[in-house]
């Protein structure tokens, strides 16, 4: 392969991988402060992805303005949500939460087949048609490297977003009790924090997140009722390899997944791609559980009492 | 007291179930007809939209004042994957006492559903699924209206094979042809076809790939063939995928002659998502523009009215390639077989089928109407439905294939 | 034994047998084809379901791949039918067999894994035979499918009417109860409660917990290849959609978990309930609003999981429907993994 290849391929794999990492923060966000495995996670992506759409659609908003009305949107969604069902989740068996999201899942894929049908929707940005062309770089005997301008803004804003929620993170008050609440619980309300308020609001911040990742998604894919499950799937995958709970474990795995996924693509086939970052999931799982930054024996979950 | 109420609840809802499966008799005066199509579940944006050419074709059937003066019912059932395929083809068969089912678009259902429709000796028409394992079984109940795949891969080989490669300046040594299809039914069983025959014509192919139709990023995939340096691409993908597909072929600068099929680059949806991009791509499959004069008039006529229904129900849209061969399927069944043989006994509507004999451009579209025999490889195929190639110019699709009823010729 | 004999008498067991001999006789005189055929989906589903319950109930390791060894069974009876003849009677052995090896090796490797990052685990390792199903087309026909041809005759474990089949299916669900409740009185049920609810406290004491858990999941996969493979010859037709797609693990999962998880006869008690409302919903609904029937269906995942955690068996335990319990005597309940505050 030569040089120029590798770069193309790897630029590629960077672009793509930004856009699971900022997906995955949320999921990794809820995982490490609630021990909650939402696999409703791809349906509120669907959601924003939707939202974005139709706003596009009815009064031609751009998709990157949309974020402004989709973070009040998919945060109230979360919050709504987590009174609804997630609530009464926190310190049930593990079985309950899975399924209780499952189920969370597929009525909201159904909901919108129901009220928005099954066609697939695209977003079409007169200004983002034309790739940018970088190089070549006859020095580096690199060619020309081509690079989509959605991609390239998805990526950017996320890996910026996804920078200003980890100093939010461990800068903040908020932040700070969030960090607490999912580093010890008891000590946590020993100091008087109000454990259900910061799980809400936890959740919350979570679907806001990738909330924002689907509207940035819209200009660069399809979406239809059922694109959630696929892209859970991946998110779960980062999340692992990151490490429950780690921002960065999530942004750094998001990339390397993007990375391996392109490679594996071309090299091995784009059929046995998915197979590949599997095996990876495994890998990580039976190697180190805990992920790359995750705390060595996390997997060690200790069972979470209800809240009373 | 507990007890007496979860027992009543119980005995409520069995008496509910039953009654609610036991299944409409409605009067006699009806043609009870079966339906099974995937309208929830991953097939569900295609299954709609084939069962939507039926709907249109029995609404038309009965505003024209039914078939022999009876109006037909249809029978509906939903059949999200394989195992619930089969479940309702036995509630149809068994519950609604219905003698003939029109179903199914997608290969992998019909596989299923058609298996109990044979034990059962009930008569069925597919109007989409293409594999060839559908009528590999040698059944005897079993129609297929539409062309199977194997038919449309041969066509869309040998057109590269001479007209294209012609055009393109090159011989059928020199040609360089690669492939690329979706790994489930639909594409699987078209990639094997385009493979098989173009081993058999002895053409070079550079590279074959397939992928998951789920698949976020195709990348990896296209830098692939670009390396293989083809001058035709024939691709068996869906609408979805083909659009990604195509964006990211762009924007890696892959450039050559995509031959695709209805199934994705012809579908209405490819040009409004790629625009000015969509000029020049093929499309092998659903003949395009279908109310051509050179059409037997009445076919003609039939096309014509369905187009205009459709789009009064589907604000102003353009059939689907799916709903057109829902409603060359149905239309089929309604216009030349059930008046012919004049009743829903299976025996009697396998008979008149095997004896039909329509010439191309005299049944639905311009496909003519005749089941290969009973004993032949592919019993029950309809020999007359011919797959057309068109192309999209300036942002319309245009049948360019076969030449006596092409509205344009290839550019 | 001895506890057999009083449990049987007891007046709980007449009512459960007049229902087994009512699930046994009715068939032979319903001439209905979609009612055997519901008979058939119960009796499969609810053995199936008893099979996953003994890997996660019983050994408390939620699995949400175990579509992998379904689809092992099926297209490994198939696969040797079609390409060697060998008769699905045994092809079915052989896949039971298969899948127990691929199942031990997944349990050698993940089980030191708990609850959420083991249930990834299986999830993965699902999505990946899936894949595999899909991919590996010169043995699977990938997308295709496989169909195995209409010869009606007991070697090729294939018949013409509904009956026979309603009977197997009848023996697998009986056999599955069975087993689950001779799992669950034996020294390895003791083991695998024991693991469940403390697995520091069973080690402790000397339990062999991984070996325990092994056969669990070895006794587990086997069975679930076997359902596989008459999957397989009863709907004529497998790919990867209906045999080895993650759905099945889902559903399989729900109609133990509704029905009531770790115990003798909650996953049976889901599939009787889930498959008639499943059939139900989808004949009523499915066409009208596409859509509605699986709102409801999730609905009820929800609102069950939610407030009735231990499913149906649980709900009727309360009322004093305690057959096939072990009887506790003097010791104070023991804080369950399992069982829940149903606190709110």
């Amino acid at each position: 392969m030569d040089i120029s290849l590798f770069v193309q391929l790897l630029i590629s794999g960077i672009l793509i991988g930004g856009i699971y990492a900022l997906a995955s923060i949320g999921l990794t966000l809820i995982f490490g402060v609630m021990k909650i495995v939402n696999f409703a996670h791809g349906e509120f992506l669907m959601v924003a992805m939707y939202v974005t759409f139709w706003l596009f659609h009815y009064f031609a908003f751009d998709p990157y303005l949309s974020i402004l009305v989709v973070m009040p949107l998919l945060f109230i969604i979360g919050i709504v949500t987590y009174q609804l069902f997630i609530r009464k989740t926190i310190g049930a068996p593990v079985l309950t939460q899975i399924f209780v999201t499952l189920g969370l899942s597929i009525v909201i894929q159904n909901l919108v087949l129901l009220f928005w049908s099954a066609d697939f929707r695209t977003v079409s940005l007169s200004y983002a048609s034309t790739p940018i062309v970088f190089g070549p770089y006859a020095s580096l005997s690199i060619g020309e490297i081509l690079v989509n301008p959605p991609r390239l803004i998805a990526f950017v804003l996320a890996i910026s977003l996804s920078l200003v929620f980890y100093l939010f993170l461990k800068y903040s008050y908020t932040g700070k009790v969030i960090r607490a609440t999912s580093q010890d619980r008891s000590a946590a309300l020993l100091m008087g924090i109000n454990i259900e308020k910061f799980y809400r609001l936890t959740f919350a911040i979570g679907i806001l997140l990738v909330g924002i990742a689907g509207a940035l998604m819209m200009p660069i894919y399809t979406v239809h009722p059922f694109v959630g499950f696929d892209f859970v799937l991946v998110m779960f995958v980062v999340v692992v390899l990151g490490g429950m709970g780690s921002i960065v474990g999530a942004m750094i795995g998001g990339i390397f997944i993007g990375i391996v996924e392109i490679f594996s693509s071309f090299l091995i086939g784009p059929d046995s791609k998915q197979a590949i970052y599997f095996l990876v999931f495994i890998a990580v799982l039976v190697i180190r559980p805990s992920g790359l930054f995750g705390l060595k024996g996390e997997e060690e979950l200790e069972h979470i009492e209800t809240i009373d | 007291m507990r007890r007496v109420l979860i027992a009543t609840s119980l005995l409520a809802f069995s008496l509910v179930f039953f009654s609610v499966t036991q299944g409409v008799f409605a009067a006699d005066n009806v043609w009870r007809i079966g339906t099974i199509y995937p309208l929830t579940g991953p097939n569900a944006k295609n299954g709609i939209k084939n069962f939507d050419g039926v709907k249109i074709a029995t609404e038309m059937i009965n505003e024209a004042g039914g078939v022999l003066g009876k109006k037909v019912g249809l029978v509906s059932a939903d059949a999200p994957d394989p195992q619930a395929a089969a479940s309702e083809a036995n509630r149809l068969i068994t519950n609604e006492r219905v003698t003939a089912i029109i179903g199914t678009q997608s290969s992998g259902l019909s596989m299923a559903a058609t298996v109990v429709a044979e034990k059962n000796k009930v008569f069925y028409i597919e109007t989409e699924g293409v594999s060839g394992l559908i009528t590999a079984r040698g059944f005897k109940y079993l129609f297929r209206t539409t062309f199977s795949g194997d038919m449309m891969a041969t066509q869309m080989v040998d057109f590269s094979a001479e007209g294209l490669a012609l055009k393109l300046g090159k011989t059928k040594e020199n040609l360089r042809l690669a492939i690329v299809h979706e790994d489930g039914g639909f594409g699987t069983s078209t990639g094997k076809g385009l493979q098989a025959r173009a081993k058999a014509l002895g053409l070079n192919v550079v590279s074959t790939q397939s992928y998951s139709a789920k698949s976020a990023d195709l990348s990896g995939l296209i830098l692939k063939l670009k390396q293989a340096k083809p001058d035709i691409l024939l691709a068996a993908q869906y609408i979805n995928d083909s659009i990604l597909f195509h964006r990211q072929a762009k924007e890696l600068r892959f450039k050559t002659l995509v031959f695709g099929t209805t199934a994705g680059q012809g579908n209405p949806d490819f040009v409004k998502a790629l625009g000015k991009d969509a000029d020049g791509v093929l499309a092998g499959g659903i003949p395009a523009e279908i109310s051509i004069k050179r059409l037997g008039a009445q076919p003609n006529k039939d096309a014509a009215e369905f187009v205009q229904r459709y789009e009064k129900t589907h604000h102003g849209e353009y059939p689907n390639p799916t709903s057109f061969v829902g409603f060359a399927g149905a239309w089929i069944f309604y216009k030349f077989i059930l008046p012919n043989a004049g009743t829903l006994d299976p025996d009697k509507l396998r008979a008149t089928a095997l004896s039909l004999d329509i010439k191309p451009g005299h049944g639905a579209l311009n496909w003519g109407v005749k089941f290969a025999k009973p004993g032949a490889s592919n019993a029950g195929q309809n020999l007359y439905a011919s797959p057309g190639i068109n192309q999209w110019q300036d942002g319309h699709l245009k049948l360019i294939y076969p030449t006596e009823i092409a509205t344009a010729d290839f550019r | 034994m001895k506890r057999l004999i009083d449990t049987l008498q007891s007046k709980q067991a007449i009512v459960l047998l007049i229902v087994f001999l009512t699930l046994g006789i009715a068939p032979l005189f319903i001439k209905n084809d979609f009612y055997l055929d519901g008979f058939i989906l119960i009796f499969l589903w609810g053995a199936f379901a008893s099979a996953w319950n003994i890997l996660s109930g019983y050994a408390g390791m939620v699995s949400l791949g175990h579509n992998a060894f379904f689809g092992i069974g099926a297209y490994t009876s198939t696969l040797l039918f079609l390409h060697y003849g060998l008769t699905p009677w045994l092809g079915m052995f052989v896949g039971g067999l298969l899948a127990a090896c691929v199942g031990l090796a997944l349990g050698v490797v993940c089980f030191r894994l708990r609850s959420h990052y083991f249930a990834l685990a299986t999830l993965a390792f699902g999505e990946v035979s899936h894949i595999v199903a899909m991919t590996w087309r010169s043995l699977t026909e990938g997308a295709e499918g496989l169909a195995l041809p209409i010869q009606p005759s007991l070697y090729n474990f294939s018949f013409s009417g509904k009956l026979p089949y309603v009977y197997m299916g009848l023996f697998l669900f009986l056999t599955l109860i069975a087993v689950s409740y001779a799992i669950e009185h034996s020294r390895l049920g003791y083991y695998l409660t024991a693991f469940r609810e403390n697995e520091d406290a069973a080690r402790a004491l000397g339990v062999k917990t991984g070996r325990v858990r092994l056969l669990a999941m070895a006794i587990s996969s086997f069975a679930s290849a076997i359902i596989g493979t008459f999957y397989a010859q009863y709907f004529v037709y497998i790919d990867p959609s209906s045999v080895i797609r993650i759905q099945i693990s889902i559903q399989v999962a729900l109609f133990a978990i509704v029905g009531g998880l770790g115990t003798v006869l909650g996953p049976a008690i889901g599939a009787i309930i889930f498959i008639p409302i499943t059939i139900l919903l989808r004949a009523k609904l499915g066409t009208a609003i596409p859509g509605l029937h699986m709102v409801i269906y999730g609905a009820i995942l929800i609102l069950v999981l939610l407030y009735m955690p231990k499913g149906i068996y649980g709900m009727l335990k309360q009322r004093g429907f305690k057959i096939f319990e072990k009887p506790r005597k003097n010791l104070a309940p023991l804080r369950s993994g399992i069982e829940v505050n149903s606190g709110q």
